[in-house]
């Protein structure tokens, strides 16, 4: 999905062009708080509807897409409390600072380009592993046997390859001030 | 597939590796708001998430429906999935315009329907009040044909005397190991003599029935116990709270008083510290009375106390101070003022037009205290109470002048103030944020502030009526009743009730499922916290310094001086059924109680205000508000028992002049009677100088109208006033007076007697 620059006159078309510059970055934010597809989906969806009820100011691109992160989290609690269920991760509020940065100039397709060069740079035996674990699914132990470790190595290898890629990402995209801050 | 500790990670890895191409929501969010009405039959099934009902969205409805002009055909048939958002403008502004007619029909009826309903509510709340009505006239027409019936009798499900011994209904409802531990007697101590001990205090004075001199407090607490009761205890689905259960306590009080002892006196040893010497009789006489009743003994008092002889004599005071009938009154008069400073402050009642009653309050804590109610016990009425705190209601109950004073809207005041008083920790920061120094972070704040919110505090006219209700956080159903609070950063959270360290309790709001201050009241009596909290502001009182150097503010940032006695007195407490009068008494019988407050060279590393206590010599220390007022009050009577009881007005008018409210978050309180110009003006022209020392009252009169020669008439106010004789130097300068003066001598004493009660040592205790 690209953004499609519009200068529309109305309020309908004004509501058009709100959906397709933030529904995107929405999503993402969703889906990195634990979300699923679906869940991310109907979300994004229930957000925009949200804030399309009343109206409001449309500032500038950051505040906006900061309020309909905040309208999204909320969504996501209420709807987490209706399943009697907790959310996932409790970072929060490093989710967000994050988001807050890379959706200053798009919706973080950025993100993904980097993500894509940060994985180069990891171990081939990494790779292996991270491919095996989101793109074919594979189990723990699947991988553990693929790459001859351990469940538990296989489990530290990953965990250190994704911890490897956030401080890649960070630093390509320049956020390492502000997240060893916040860490602080 | 999530990994809680890069969730972010994940979900672009997953993006990446599964190719997903984020979804174009536009012509679904679109069709949504341009067909409100549809979209909840619609998006719910499509991918099975929850949805709040339909939206309205009149501002971009109408844009849409000036932008595109309308065409023919029926909007019922025309479904919003179908809606395309590339379609001729023509036909989707004429469905907007037909759907927005529809959408208003739909309106009106559902609005009528609405209407009719509560016209329906109406009529049948008024049925229900009617008969309610009848119900109660033909109520009033049995008692009047049998007057021995009291109303409390009638609708109470309990006897009175089930209600008298145990009128709170979470101890009787939510039965616990620890409960059934507190709830026996505790162990007779061999140091108590038999006919003074709290159970010769009488089993029908216990309870709060007997809140004070009123006769007509007993049948309105009666009748506000069997309110309480109303909630239907069979179908309770409250789970136990499961806590180890606190064993009895095995040692007697002398053995205990050891290990006080045997913790100083090792710390003394390892500080390299010696202590200093006794106390005088008469001085520790003094200070007993002081820190028990709350005043300065009278001569004969301190005559009889250094006349006796034998190693038990100090036990037998404090054992007639704390049991004995002869001081009852002003040992309840006392605690309950002390009490009711810690619970609601100096400055609450103390003013006209305060809607706290704070002399039914201190009475009420006062009995409390001297029919031996155990401190657990009295903590969960505090924390449960209902009802009204006007005398004259059905409902009176003095215990909600506590919490009627502190819960506002979102009873911010009562989360503080519970965890200040019963916990011994300071919380109020962490309303905010996480503080570093509070016990508790944020959502632990707000997880205990849940506790709070059925209960809402209903002002009247210089009353308030404390009452339970359903509640409901805003814009949900009582089911979940979270309360939302803002954390720093702006992220608005949830927070349900929760006691720190405990599991949750169920979440709903509604009163009929859960009473979450009974809950509270449980896990408050059965934390460490409490039994520490109470330990450490007891032996501040005693000995002028607690273990921490804030008592309010315990934790690991105030790491108290002495952990293991601490711990170990605290788990004494516990154990003898949080036997407040039996802590009292190990700490007066205590060694360094009897210390002198003297120091010496070798007690420099006894340093008490910068947090490093030893307790090598008893801290001198002004002597409170109340004390003052209560021993100026007593060398002004002439007359002994039971006149020593003030009038609660005039002792509260007096005392409310010292203390101001600051109106913080914390409630404090600012009091004048430390060094202020108030103070100095009172003490020297005062009317209760005036009082204490006129001629013809109190202990001037008996000391001028007496035999005694000069010397003994001057030995005499010396120890009335400073519980010692005259040294050399001051015996000579005052004959000096005398002599000048003879023939004004009442005057001169007069003069003498009003030098003493004003100077430095008899405002200290020391």
């Amino acid at each position: 999905m690209s953004e499609q620059p519009t200068d529309l006159p109305n309020a309908g078309d004004q509501a058009t062009r709100l959906i397709q510059t933030h529904q995107t970055g929405v999503w993402r934010y969703l889906r990195s708080l634990g979300c699923n597809d679906h869940e991310a989906e109907d979300l994004t969806q229930e957000t925009f509807l949200r804030v399309l009820q009343k109206p409001f100011d449309d500032f500038d691109r950051a505040a906006t897409a900061a309020y309909l992160r905040r309208v999204a989290h909320n969504l996501l609690i209420d709807l987490r409390r209706r399943h009697k269920r907790l959310i996932v991760t409790d970072d929060v509020e490093k989710i967000d600072a994050f988001w807050q940065q890379v959706t200053v100039a798009d919706q973080g397709e950025d993100v993904i380009a980097v993500l894509q060069e940060c994985l180069a740079s990891l171990s081939n035996r990494a790779q292996t592993a991270l491919r095996m674990r989101f793109e074919k699914r594979k189990s723990r132990q699947e991988i553990a046997d693929a790459i001859g470790v351990g469940e538990h190595g296989a489990k530290n290898l990953m965990q250190r390859a994704k911890s490897q890629l956030r401080e890649c990402i960070e630093r390509k995209l320049r956020l390492e001030d502000h997240l060893s801050t916040r860490k602080s | 597939m999530t990994d809680r500790k890069e969730p972010l990670i994940d979900s672009l890895l997953d993006e990446l590796f599964q190719q997903k191409s984020p979804p174009d929501l536009t012509a679904r969010i679109l069709a949504q708001l341009h067909s409100p009405t549809d979209s909840a039959q619609v998006t719910p099934s499509q991918n099975g998430a929850a949805h709040p009902a339909p939206i309205s969205a009149p501002i971009y409805t109408a844009a849409l429906q000036a932008t595109h002009p309308p065409v023919d055909g029926p909007a019922s048939e025309i479904k919003a999935s179908e809606i395309d958002i590339t379609e001729p403008v023509a036909s989707r502004s004429e469905l907007a315009r037909r759907r927005t007619i529809w959408a208003r029909r739909r309106q009106w009826i559902i609005s009528g329907g609405m209407s009719i309903a509560l016209m329906a509510l109406v009529a049948f709340g008024a049925w229900v009040i009617r008969g309610n009505q009848l119900e109660q006239e033909r109520l009033a027409r049995e008692d009047a044909a049998n007057p021995l019936v009291t109303p409390a009798h009638v609708e109470s499900p309990i006897n009175d005397k089930k209600a008298n011994d145990d009128p709170v209904k979470p101890s009787q409802n939510v039965p616990s190991p620890p409960l059934a531990s507190n709830s026996q007697p505790p162990a007779v101590a061999p140091l108590m003599p038999a006919n003074t001990g709290p159970v010769n205090t009488g089993p029908a004075n216990t309870g709060p029935a007997n809140t004070g001199p009123a006769n007509t407090d007993k049948p309105q607490i009666a009748a506000n116990n069997t309110t309480q009761p109303s909630q239907p205890e069979a179908a309770d689905p409250r789970p136990q709270i499961i806590a180890e259960p606190i064993p009895t306590l095995a040692k007697n009080d002398a053995q205990v008083v050891t290990e006080i002892n045997d913790a100083l006196a090792a710390a003394w040893k390892d500080a390299g510290v010696k202590p200093t010497g006794d106390a005088t009789p008469e001085e520790w006489c003094r200070r007993v009375y002081l820190r028990l009743l709350g005043r300065i003994p009278s001569v004969e008092e301190i005559k009889h106390f250094a006349s006796q002889r034998g190693r038990d004599r100090d036990e037998k005071l404090v054992n007639e101070i704390l049991y004995g009938e002869q001081h009852r009154d002003e040992l309840a008069q006392y605690w309950g003022s002390r009490l009711a400073n810690t619970l609601i402050g100096r400055a609450a009642g103390m003013s006209d037009g305060s809607d706290v009653n704070r002399a039914a309050f201190e009475r009420y804590l006062g009995e409390s205290v001297t029919t031996g109610k155990s401190y657990d016990a009295l903590a969960r009425e505090l924390l449960t109470a209902a009802g009204s705190n006007q005398p004259s209601a059905a409902d009176y109950n003095p215990a909600v002048n506590f919490l009627g004073s502190l819960l506002d809207q979102d009873a911010t005041l009562a989360t503080a103030k519970t965890c200040q008083v019963f916990l011994g920790r300071q919380a109020q920061c962490s309303q905010c944020h996480n503080h570093p120094w509070d016990a508790f972070d944020q959502r632990q704040y707000w997880q205990l502030n849940a506790f709070f919110r059925q209960s809402h505090a209903e002002k009247g006219k210089e009353s308030f009526r404390v009452v339970d209700k359903d509640y409901a956080p805003p814009g949900d159903k009582p089911e979940e009743g979270f309360v939302y609070f803002e954390r720093n950063n702006g992220v608005v959270d949830v927070a349900y009730p929760q006691f720190p360290g405990a599991p949750p309790i169920p979440p709903s709001g509604r009163i009929s499922d859960v009473n979450r201050r009974d809950y509270l009241a449980q896990y408050v009596t059965h934390s460490d916290m409490f039994a520490e909290a109470t330990v450490n502001r007891m032996w501040q009182h005693f000995f002028g310094v607690g273990f921490t150097p804030l008592v309010d503010d315990m934790g690991k940032h105030n790491p108290p001086s002495h952990p293991e006695l601490l711990s170990q007195l605290s788990g004494d407490f516990a154990a003898s059924g949080f036997d407040l009068k039996r802590l009292m008494r190990w700490m007066a019988l205590s060694d360094a109680f009897q210390l002198s407050s003297q120091t010496s060279p070798d007690q420099v590393a006894d340093q008490p205000y910068v947090g490093r206590p030893l307790f090598t010599h008893y801290y001198s220390r002004q002597m409170e508000a109340e004390q003052l007022y209560q021993s100026l009050e007593m060398v002004a009577q002439s007359r002994r028992a039971p006149a020593l009881i003030a009038d609660p007005a005039a002792r509260h008018q007096w005392l409310g002049q010292f203390a101001r409210e600051m109106g913080d978050d914390e409630g404090s309180v600012e009091h004048a009677l430390e060094g202020s110009y108030a103070q100095s003006l009172e003490m020297m022209n005062g009317r209760l100088m005036e009082k204490a020392t006129r001629l013809d009252s109190g202990v001037l009169k008996s000391v001028i109208n007496s035999n005694m020669s000069p010397s003994e008439k001057i030995d005499h106010l010396f120890l009335a006033a400073l519980a010692r004789k005259p040294n050399g130097r001051e015996r000579k300068a005052i004959g000096q007076i005398l002599t000048a003066r003879q023939d004004e001598m009442p005057a001169a004493l007069q003069d003498v007697w009003w030098a003493l009660l004003n100077s430095n040592e008899f405002l200290l205790d020391h």
